[in-house]
């Protein structure tokens, strides 16, 4: 916002004056406490809102007048332009929304009889509402000043309801006076500001500068800094499942197992359960919903199905997870272990941990190869896509082993093979002996 | 009992899950306008109002409209515009707003009974209750989301509505004296939910009607004294039509049918559900 040039006050000026003077003239009749043309008026519409911080009518009648009044935050604003103000929560405050309220339920003639009937409290503020409702309500034009004047931004709340031509002339000096006095006060500001926008860019410009420097010189930490946050990201999980996998170890080996078992002895078919399942999941839960609205009796139910279909869904999932690292850490000892070593390592806990590392492997090597920079970045997205790959096939073995394995108790394992009959002539032969 | 503890119990659980936003402060505001009847001899209205409560209800003669919205100054901003009879009244929101939030907004809204009204009304998640009986409705689309809405024609229509089409979504939707609504088509289009047409009222011509419901309950109030066709598509739906017989082609009939003053032709297409025919005794004629 610039301040006006030269020639933009002096013809503000004129208006002013030129304004003032036709205001004068149309209310020489007001000031004689005449209105030109006193009707009837009949509202059309009216608005009124209510707020704690705001209060307003707005009221259009025949012939297009209109006027919207407000009492906002302790000023009082006419026709949007501020007019004065009031004691938030005082009489005028009170008896303004009391009059809102009743005007909210009443329509026709009875809110023009409501509005007209208004007594404002003593005081000018109040008058200036009542002088503004009554000028459309009455149908009087009257006078324009109304004491809303506003000049080169200068509010007059001071400005008297009606004057005479002479007192209009004295006040036209008076606010002449005022606009010079802020016209240069404005240019002072505009200075001011432009100063401090240049010195804002300024700043601005040596800290983008800093930045672009800092960020050459810290390009090749980046990678580094990358790949040790998902280092430490999938070390994290490893934890966390680890110290999952020992819970369930301790407290439901013998199902761990079974489900383990059944990925290890029926992986392709645990593989395909869990890949139809995964499509299905969502299907089943729809239907289930269905089911139970159908039935009416078992909406109810929906409360208990809603939430715990997923939850049942996400556990067998991480529980099948949990089963393929057993699996695949007890694969891996059969082939280490020998003689003693088995007594001392061969136990669930070793292979859910081993398991866990070899699941987890390819993410470990994906971000130690992501912190050699960016020249990698090809190897890192094949690894991490190969992680991906197996962690997904892991999760799928391991959630349609939990089905086909009845969540373990049922174990899908080959029977064993049957024991070769003994010769019992032999025996025989040997008690002969 | 038993389909009502359900509800109840959602009802309670939304409400308490829903206290501590509303228990947030807002800032409630009150607008109330109103705009006198002048040239206008039609209105076309819109309403467009995302949730809440909505009242719907004539006003006194002479009156065009009358409206009054209670709702949150910081998450909305009412919508009242007017120009040459046509009307287009809501809520706005200038941002997204989760449905918790503005389940507080309110909007009461009159319309004039003295001028041919066309009504277009959309509304989210709401309970509204709209009582169009006394107005001079000439068509209307009432569209609903996820609502439980109550529309009534306690009293007759004062001119001929062309339609009436209902769009209900995952709603209980209940409509009562549709024999006052003067309606010559119906058209209802149901998703999921309990569904209530109540055909009682003082007829005075002949109404078509569509039913369409997808999953849910449907239950026909059909007055004794009007003649009813009903032709039925959809085979997985139940259907309990006592009181009308069914013929070689398989329409439903009721035993007055040749001989009713007024007749009622429904073709209903429920896809899953229940369809509960029920008869209720009225005086067809009464003032």
């Amino acid at each position: 916002m610039y301040p006006p040039t030269r020639s933009e006050r002096k013809a503000t000026r004129w208006l002013l004056v030129s304004a003032l003077f036709v205001a004068g003239m149309t209310g020489a009749a007001p000031a004689l406490d005449k209105p030109l043309d006193a009707q009837e008026a009949r509202i059309v519409s009216s608005e009124v809102a209510l707020s704690r911080d705001v209060a307003g009518l707005t009221i259009e009648v025949d012939g297009g007048r209109s006027v919207r009044i407000a009492l906002r935050n302790g000023v009082i604003e006419i026709d949007g332009v501020r007019a004065g103000t009031y004691d938030r929560n005082g009489r005028l405050d009170r008896a303004w929304r009391d009059l809102l309220n009743d005007a909210m339920e009443a329509s026709g003639d009875d809110l023009v009889a409501l509005l007209k009937g208004w007594q404002a409290p003593d005081g000018e503020a109040g008058a200036r509402i009542s002088e503004a409702l009554a000028s459309v309500l009455d149908g009087a034009r009257t006078l324009v000043v109304r004491g809303t004047l506003n000049v080169g931004g200068i509010a007059d709340a001071e400005a008297p309801t009606q004057d005479t031509i002479e007192r209009l002339n004295e006040r036209i000096r008076e606010l002449e006076a005022r606009l010079r006095e802020s016209s240069d006060e404005a240019v002072l500001k505009a200075e001011l500001r432009q100063e401090i926008e240049r010195e804002v860019h300024e700043r601005l410009r040596r800290e983008q500068r800093a930045q672009q420097s800092d960020r050459g010189w810290a390009r090749p930490f980046r990678y580094i800094g990358k790949g040790m946050t998902g280092l430490v990201s999938t070390l994290s999980t490893f934890l966390v499942m680890a110290l999952i996998g020992f819970a369930v170890v301790f407290f439901g080996r013998k199902y761990l197992e079974g489900v383990a078992d059944t990925a290890r002895h029926a992986t392709l078919r645990s593989g395909l359960v869990g890949l139809a399942a995964s499509f299905l999941v969502l299907p089943v839960f729809i239907l289930g919903i269905i089911g139970l609205v159908i039935s009416i009796v078992g909406i109810p139910l929906l409360l208990v199905w809603i939430p715990l279909f997923p939850i049942a869904v996400v556990l067998a999932a991480a529980f099948g997870y949990l089963a393929v690292a057993h699996a695949a850490g007890e694969a891996l000892a059969e082939r280490r272990f020998y003689g003693g070593d088995w007594f001392r390592l061969g136990n669930s806990y070793y292979y859910v941990l081993t398991g866990l590392g070899i699941l987890l492997a390819l993410f470990i090597a994906a971000h130690v190869v992501q912190m050699a920079g960016p020249w990698f970045n090809f190897l890192y997205g094949l690894l991490k896509f190969l992680a991906v790959m197996l962690t997904w096939a892991a999760v799928s073995i391991g959630l349609g082993a939990v089905l086909l394995s009845r969540a373990g108790t049922q174990p899908q394992v080959p029977a064993p093979e049957p024991e070769p009959e003994t010769p019992s002539g032999l025996f025989e032969e040997e008690a002969n002996v | 009992m038993s389909r009502v503890l359900p509800w109840t119990v959602l009802a309670l659980a939304a409400a308490l899950v829903a206290a501590p936003a509303t228990a947030r402060s807002q800032d409630v505001r009150v607008v109330a306008a109103q705009r006198q009847r002048g040239a206008e001899e039609q209105l076309d209205v819109k309403i467009q109002f995302g949730a809440g409560e909505l009242n719907l209800a004539p006003a006194p003669a002479g009156t065009l409209y009358r409206s009054r919205f209670r709702y949150d100054a910081r998450n909305f901003e009412p919508v009242v515009e007017y120009s040459a009879g046509k009307l287009h009244i809501g809520l706005e929101s200038p941002g997204r707003v989760s449905v918790r939030r503005s389940q507080a907004s309110e909007l009461d809204l009159a319309l004039g009974p003295d001028v041919a009204l066309a009504l277009d009304l959309q509304f989210g998640a709401a309970q509204a209750d709209l009582e169009l009986g006394g107005l001079n409705l000439r068509r209307a689309v009432i569209a609903t989301g996820a609502s439980e809405t109550t529309l009534r024609f306690s009293r007759p229509n004062t001119g001929q509505a062309e339609y009436l089409r209902l769009n209900a979504g995952a709603a209980a939707f209940r409509a009562y004296g549709l024999g006052n609504a003067n309606l010559s088509r119906l058209e209802v289009e149901g998703a999921v939910g309990d569904i209530v047409l109540d055909f009682s009222g003082q007829w005075r011509s002949d109404m078509t009607a569509s039913v369409k419901v997808g999953l849910g309950s449907l239950t026909l109030n059909l007055p004794r004294g009007v003649g009813v066709r009903l032709a039925r598509e959809g085979v997985l739906a139940k259907i309990d039509a006592h009181g009308l017989v069914r013929d070689a082609d398989g329409y439903y009939y009721s035993e007055d049918w040749g001989s009713a003053r007024h007749k009622l032709t429904l073709r209903l297409d429920a896809a899953f559900g229940a369809v509960n025919v029920r008869w209720v005794d009225v005086d067809l004629a009464a003032p």
